[in-house]
């Protein structure tokens, strides 16, 4: 179905410009029209109405005399007077006095007081007028006469109206279709402009301007918007040149130092590999030499000596623990995560227990460990940093009577967290920042044993988990280490 | 009042004119005769027209109506006077004799006189402006201004057009059509 907003501007204006001088001139000329044939029917009444008036004049003797015969003579004037069907006299009585014509005998249409009545049938006009002579009634007249030539008239006025309409739409139209171009001609050269932007992406492309009027400002406006748009695609694919040049530049630089990175890492493996068989061979000679001094030549050394042996003994069993830890955190930062269900209060338990074991004086130590504790970890790397942990807790008891060590898990805003505390030595909050870094320490050896790697480790590993730690305690009041891990059920499915 | 006068008059004279109006009935009576002439004789009235100087001499503010010779009326033309006027004049009749002055008249009606006579009162009544009715035959052609005939059961009258223009009367045309028109001299007495 055609719409009139789907019509194209051109077709829409010219129906516009049409039908407006359609309805103004149907409307003048419905306005004429009517007033014309008003004017011809008023016209005609007021003909007959004289002709009938003058009629009655003269048949006034007739009527007064009597005279039937000089009555008919009278209205035989009216053959005069082309369209009159019939004519009648009545008297005073209101009978026929005399008649003309061959109509039907009419009825007396004013019977009141009315001097003059005019009645209009379909086709005929009847003027029924009173005839008075000095002031007396004397009779009346009935003059009928036929419309038919004026409605003849009229309707060739009507047809002629059409025509001159019809004529006049014609032209209107015409002219509304050469005249429309004035308005549509830069609307639709605009329109075709825009397409062909659109089309070819190319905005050097600019519209014609036609006139001075609101479509020459429009086309105005889109060159400048056109020129504006071309300026930014300039602008745009400069941007995107640069940035893929950039692009290029930081792949070959991610792609060199990837490169670096693997050299690096297999450079630290070797590394590794050297300090864990290399440094060992060395430190299992000094080692094993020791143990023959003091073995075989025991009796030839004295306290001094023996003391002096034992100590490089020790010092090479501190330096193998130092080469075990290093080796473990070069290997924590290497390894990959596997991520599953860890169960802490099993894992706890055991290490507690086995660390007891090797307590090697009797003291009191009540250990409390919360029940059904899981969090998602690697299994193995998390027994890693609990072991240090709760190794530490129980090296940092070491000088209290009654060790307190608390082991418990706590839910936080979606974030599970898990705190080893106890109520040893702790620490001056003052040097909390160097807790995690590797080789320092915040008590001397002669204090507590260990190589200040073992809570690097465990920064290590829970970063790796994307977790956090965080350590609170002030000096022999104790310390809290709480690892908080993002409660992220296992996913069995995905494993 | 006195429109309903006069309306009540017409339509009595013309319930008579119509009544008396039928064929037959003018042979039927003289009477009837006389009253349809005497109701003539007043609608003449309407359609003449008086010289100017006929009413302004004559000082009796009344409008005459004389009757020469035997009265053929009875009283008919009483009856009439009594009961309108003409030209706005309250109408009075004389009954005269042929020879009787006529100057005041404004209308004589003629009976049948010898002929000389007639000359006379013709002569006479056109230098006064009297208006002469008559209804013998022959009387038209003789100076009669209005001379009654009757044909074929119908009252027609003749109009001398010499005697009236002499007369000064302005009668219409209206009048005319209806009237047998005779123009001859009424002579000299």
């Amino acid at each position: 179905m055609i719409s009139p907003t789907n019509l194209s501007i051109k077709t829409k204006l010219i129906l516009i410009i049409t039908s407006v001088s359609l309805v103004t001139l149907s409307l003048v000329l419905i306005l004429y029209a009517y007033g014309e044939t008003r004017h011809l029917i008023k016209s005609l009444e007021e003909e007959i109405a004289h002709i009938a008036r003058i009629t009655g004049d003269y048949a006034t003797t007739d009527l007064t005399f009597k005279d039937k015969q000089a009555a008919t003579k009278t209205l035989q004037l009216l053959q005069s007077t082309p369209n009159i069907i019939q004519a009648a006299l009545y008297d005073a009585d209101n009978t026929l006095f005399a008649s003309y014509g061959k109509g039907s005998p009419y009825q007396l249409i004013n019977k009141g007081h009315q001097v003059e009545v005019i009645k209009r049938t379909e086709s005929t006009l009847i003027v029924h007028k009173k005839i008075h002579h000095q002031n007396e009634f004397i009779g009346s007249i009935l003059i009928e006469v036929s419309t038919r030539e004026l409605q003849g008239e009229i309707f060739d006025f009507i047809l002629l109206t059409f025509l001159i309409l019809t004529v006049m739409t014609i032209f209107s139209a015409i002219l509304a279709h050469y005249s429309q171009r004035i308005i549509s001609k830069p609307i639709l050269d605009l329109s075709e402009k825009i397409k062909q932007v659109k089309e070819s992406g190319d905005y050097s492309i600019t519209a014609k301007k036609h006139s001075e009027d609101e479509i020459g400002k429009l086309s105005e406006n889109i060159n400048l918007l056109l020129a504006s748009l071309e300026i930014r695609k300039k602008q745009r694919d400069r941007a995107e040149h640069e940035l893929q040049q950039a692009k290029n530049i930081l792949e070959r630089s991610v792609y060199e130092r990837t490169k670096e990175l693997e050299v690096a890492n297999s450079e630290l493996q070797t590394f590794s590999y050297t300090v864990s068989h290399d440094l060992r061979a060395p430190l299992r000679s000094i080692d094993g030499f020791s143990k023959m001094l003091l073995d075989e030549y025991d009796d030839r050394l004295d306290a001094a000596g023996r003391d002096y042996l034992k100590r490089v003994r020790n010092a090479t069993v501190r330096m193998g623990d130092l080469i075990d830890d290093l080796l473990l955190l070069a290997r924590i930062s290497q390894s990959e995560l596997r991520h599953e269900d860890f169960d802490v209060t099993q894992t706890c338990h055991t290490i507690v227990n086995r660390l007891r074991a090797l307590e090697n004086e009797q003291r009191n130590i009540e250990v409390s460990i919360e029940d059904n504790m899981h969090v998602c970890a690697d299994k193995k790397m998390m027994t890693i940093a609990l072991e240090n942990l709760i190794s530490n807790a129980l090296k940092y008891t070491r000088r209290e009577k009654h060790a307190v060590i608390t082991i418990s898990s706590e839910l936080h805003k979606g974030a599970r967290s898990i705190c080893i505390k106890d109520n040893g030595a702790g620490f001056d909050m003052v040097s909390a920042d160097k807790l995690f870094t590797p080789l320092q320490r915040l008590h001397s050896p002669s204090e507590f044993e260990g190589t200040g790697i073992g809570l690097a480790t465990v920064y290590r590993i829970v970063r790796k988990h994307d977790a956090s730690i965080k350590g609170e305690g002030a000096p022999n009041e104790g310390a809290c280490f709480c690892m908080t891990f993002r409660d992220k059920p296992y996913d069995y499915e995905s494993k | 009042m006195k429109h309903f006068r006069h309306s009540y008059l017409t339509w009595l004279i013309f319930a008579w004119v119509t009544i008396l109006h039928c064929p037959s009935s003018l042979a039927a009576s003289n009477d009837q005769e006389y009253s349809i002439k005497a109701a003539f004789i007043e609608k003449f009235t309407h359609f003449i027209t008086w010289p100017q100087d006929k009413h302004s001499t004559d000082s009796s503010n009344t409008f005459n109506i004389c009757v020469l010779g035997n009265n053929p009326f009875g009283d008919k033309l009483d009856t009439l006077a009594r009961l309108t006027k003409i030209k706005k004049l309250p109408v009075k009749i004389y009954y005269l004799n042929h020879d009787d002055d006529i100057s005041y008249c404004d209308i004589a009606f003629i009976t049948r006189l010898p002929a000389n006579q007639i000359n006379a009162i013709t002569h006479k009544a056109r230098d006064s402006s009297v208006l002469t009715i008559a209804d013998t035959p022959g009387y038209g052609e003789q100076g009669v201004i209005i001379n009654f005939y009757s044909k074929e059961q119908f009252l027609g009258f003749e109009i001398n057009r010499i005697e009236s223009d002499l007369a000064r009367f302005r009668i219409s045309s209206r009048l005319l059509k209806l009237a047998n028109i005779i123009e001859t001299h009424g002579g000299t007495p």
